[in-house]
């Protein structure tokens, strides 16, 4: 193959530019090497001599020589770059993408956060970026729409799913017991004695929301507690939704005396209604929460909820991604384990 | 005299590949259609050449990404809001939204700068930058808006607001209520944001002939954790102060919290403030008084920008947002100005 050795437009005017970016010809010259050899230290470093590549990598980061990324993408085929979509911009899919971003640093790897809203077009726009190359795979936490999914499963990038269980779609799942979780949230209301205890749901569209309500339903009936006084009402997963629907529960006849919120933010939503009214909490009712966020922990008094190792969930989702990259097939689903974390605002019913 | 500088395009890299443009256009486009040997001669070629295809080019022959990456310095749910304005402006004009982290580590933020010029995404937004961008690197750059500058030297255009006017008015908020022996608990060390905030609280009380006392400032990290280290100084004093300017609402909240562990009631035995209005300050006990930044009004003002520059639209350059004080429940007037108590 042809070599260009001389760059054409070389030095034909010094002045023109008074901050040169270095190139990788730059590098060479200034260690007396080719192109080419620059060009494998940095790409292919197994086949230059350990003392190339010492001298390649000291003079690039002398001469801070930063690689041309779209040249690169066009040489290798790979970007190197992971996405991670998710459909909120809410403090648990931050915490499982501080994750994500760890370990795909630690691999090489950079990742961006696409935003979903929960919108099953904008999703699949994603997984199409991935399949035309703009990046290497991506990590889905939580679907818009599982149908829609398992019917382009013979054409899905290489992904992993997070968080929700996506399942018939043929990649790996890394998710956490939400169904578990949840039962162990409300035994533990019912462990304290309370005999009417309501639940505050996320979206039913979404299967995170309609798992943690099917943990409380069957904890319910499984204790045999009145399901008329154990009612269920949905909204959002937000602080708004939280203080709403709790504000209802409130003026309901009989009154529940806890309460299990289908994560933190709608736990302390609720709680700041029970406030308004002069409640008090841990004992008038009992607020229970999951997820195990900064919010809940930072409130006065710090929130009872179910806790997740998220840092870990977006870890090893990305574990599973790289590995999927390889080309490593039938990698195993993971289940993280959830743990109850009894902090202040879950007590005895008071006695009536 | 300078010259124009002159940008390699596509004809350089056939040129130097010894191949036709076409066959140039087919490596980015679709490269599985080339041989080898041509793919490896135009590879060299955009190597050797920093070839770099152009952005409005691309677009023209429409494989724009309909992407805009928001780079933020940190994890921090503060800049949850910033996303949502950013999202919300996007949305409307049919783009979507990408973020990367770049933990206020220079090489990071450069990296992601590149991705969006290789093609990854049409625009960037930097939530702050540790960059300092002159107009040199400007030409260079994919089209780029900062939101939320603090203040470091760079010409990109910016959605801002007025931090030293910020901080000035919650300080004169506490004086207004009667209070003369005022704390401040700073911010980072090394942070722009950490002056700014001394800065207005100096002027403040300078503006009302209040001499500064350099023992009522404490250091601070505007977390949680520093912010209760601060208080515990604070009620050892022997004659503390009688109210509390936090540089951020997680300091403030450390405070409320190490206040009430020693039974000091907050506002009747001292007033807190802090600055940023996030989630936390609305549900803390008691509920903080605070600056509120308009995070999602920047986010959102600076996609709009960004969509303007994108359609090669007149933009304004810089953009200052008014912040306000947010009157709640964690200051009141000091003990000596309340009326007397009935026990």
């Amino acid at each position: 193959m042809a070599m260009p050795v001389e760059d054409p437009m070389s030095d034909d005017d010094p002045q023109i530019d008074t901050k040169p970016l270095v190139r990788m010809r730059d590098v060479a010259r200034a260690l007396g090497v080719s192109v080419s050899t620059v060009s494998r230290a940095l790409s292919q470093p197994r086949l230059v001599s350990v003392e190339t590549l010492d001298r390649v990598g000291e003079m690039t980061s002398r001469m801070k020589y930063r690689p041309n990324l779209a040249a690169r993408d066009l040489r290798t085929r790979a970007t190197r770059a992971l996405l991670v979509a998710v459909p909120s911009f809410s403090p648990l899919f931050l915490e499982i993408f501080r994750g994500a971003e760890q370990e795909a640093v630690k691999l090489g790897y950079s990742v961006l956060m696409a935003h979903t809203g929960s919108d099953a077009d904008r999703e699949h726009v994603f997984l199409d970026q991935v399949l035309s190359q703009q990046a290497d795979g991506i990590v889905l936490v939580t679907t818009g729409d599982q149908d829609r999914l398992a019917k382009r499963r013979t054409s899905l990038p290489v992904m992993v799913a997070a968080l929700d269980r996506i399942s018939d779609i043929g990649v790996p799942n890394m998710r956490i017991d939400n169904i578990a979780g949840a039962r162990a949230a409300v035994q533990h209301l019912i462990d304290l004695g309370h005999r009417r205890i309501a639940h505050i749901g996320g979206p039913v569209d979404q299967a995170m929301a309609r798992d943690r309500a099917d943990g409380f339903a069957q904890t319910i009936a499984a204790a045999g507690l009145e399901p008329w006084h154990c009612p269920r009402v949905t909204g959002e997963f937000s602080l708004a939704s939280g203080e709403a629907l709790m504000a209802r529960l409130l003026t309901r006849y009989p009154r529940p005396t806890a309460v299990f919120a289908a994560n933190d933010e709608i736990a302390v939503g609720a709680l700041q209604a029970i406030k308004r009214d002069n409640m008090r909490i841990g004992e008038d009712i009992s607020v229970i929460g999951f997820d195990d966020l900064r919010i809940g922990m930072l409130y006065d008094p710090p929130l009872t909820t179910i806790g997740f190792d998220k840092v870990e969930l977006g870890r090893s989702a990305i574990r599973a991604l790289v590995a999927s990259i390889a080309g490593q097939t039938d990698l195993p689903d993971l289940t993280l384990p959830t743990s109850l974390e009894i902090r202040g605002t879950t007590g005895r019913p008071a006695a009536e | 005299m300078h010259k124009p500088k002159r940008s390699v395009t596509i004809h350089d890299v056939a040129r130097v590949a010894g191949v036709s443009i076409a066959t140039v256009s087919r490596a980015f486009n679709n490269p599985e259609l080339l041989s080898p040997d041509a793919r490896g001669a135009i590879e060299q070629a955009v190597q050797v050449l920093n070839y770099r295809p152009h952005v409005a080019a691309r677009r023209l022959r429409g494989s724009r990404t309909n992407l805009i990456l928001v780079v933020v310095p940190s994890l921090n749910p503060y800049f949850l809001d910033i996303f949502a304005g950013a999202e919300d402006a996007a949305k409307a004009a049919g783009y979507g939204v990408l973020v990367g982290h770049s933990e206020r580590v220079l090489s990071r933020e450069r990296d992601f700068v590149e991705q969006v010029a290789a093609g990854r995404a049409d625009g960037l937004i930097l939530v702050t930058t540790v960059g300092g961008y002159d107009s040199d690197d400007i030409t260079r750059m994919p089209p780029s808006v900062i939101a939320l500058d603090v203040g470091e030297a760079n010409d990109l255009p910016k959605v801002q607001i007025d931090h030293v006017a910020a901080a000035e008015m919650i300080t004169s908020y506490l004086i207004d209520l009667g209070h003369r022996r005022i704390a401040h608990i700073l911010g980072a060390p090394g942070s722009s944001l950490t002056s700014h905030r001394l800065d207005g609280f100096q002027r403040a009380l300078a503006r009302r002939g209040i001499a500064y006392d350099p023992a009522l400032c404490l250091p601070g990290d505007f977390t949680v954790d520093g912010g209760a280290t601060a208080a515990a100084a604070i009620v050892t004093m022997a004659d503390p102060p009688t109210a509390v300017f936090a540089a951020n609402d997680q300091t403030a909240i450390g405070a409320l919290q190490f206040f009430k562990s020693v039974d000091w009631r907050v506002p009747e035995d001292i007033s807190v403030v802090g600055f940023d209005d996030e989630r936390l300050a609305a549900i803390a006990s008691p509920a903080l008084s605070t600056v509120h930044v308009p995070t999602y009004q920047i986010g959102f003002r600076a996609m709009q920008k960004m969509i303007l520059l994108l359609a090669s639209q007149p933009i304004e350059q810089d953009t200052t947002l008014e912040a306000e004080v947010v009157v709640r429940r964690s200051a009141g007037p000091p003990r000596a100005l309340q009326p007397k108590s009935a026990n």
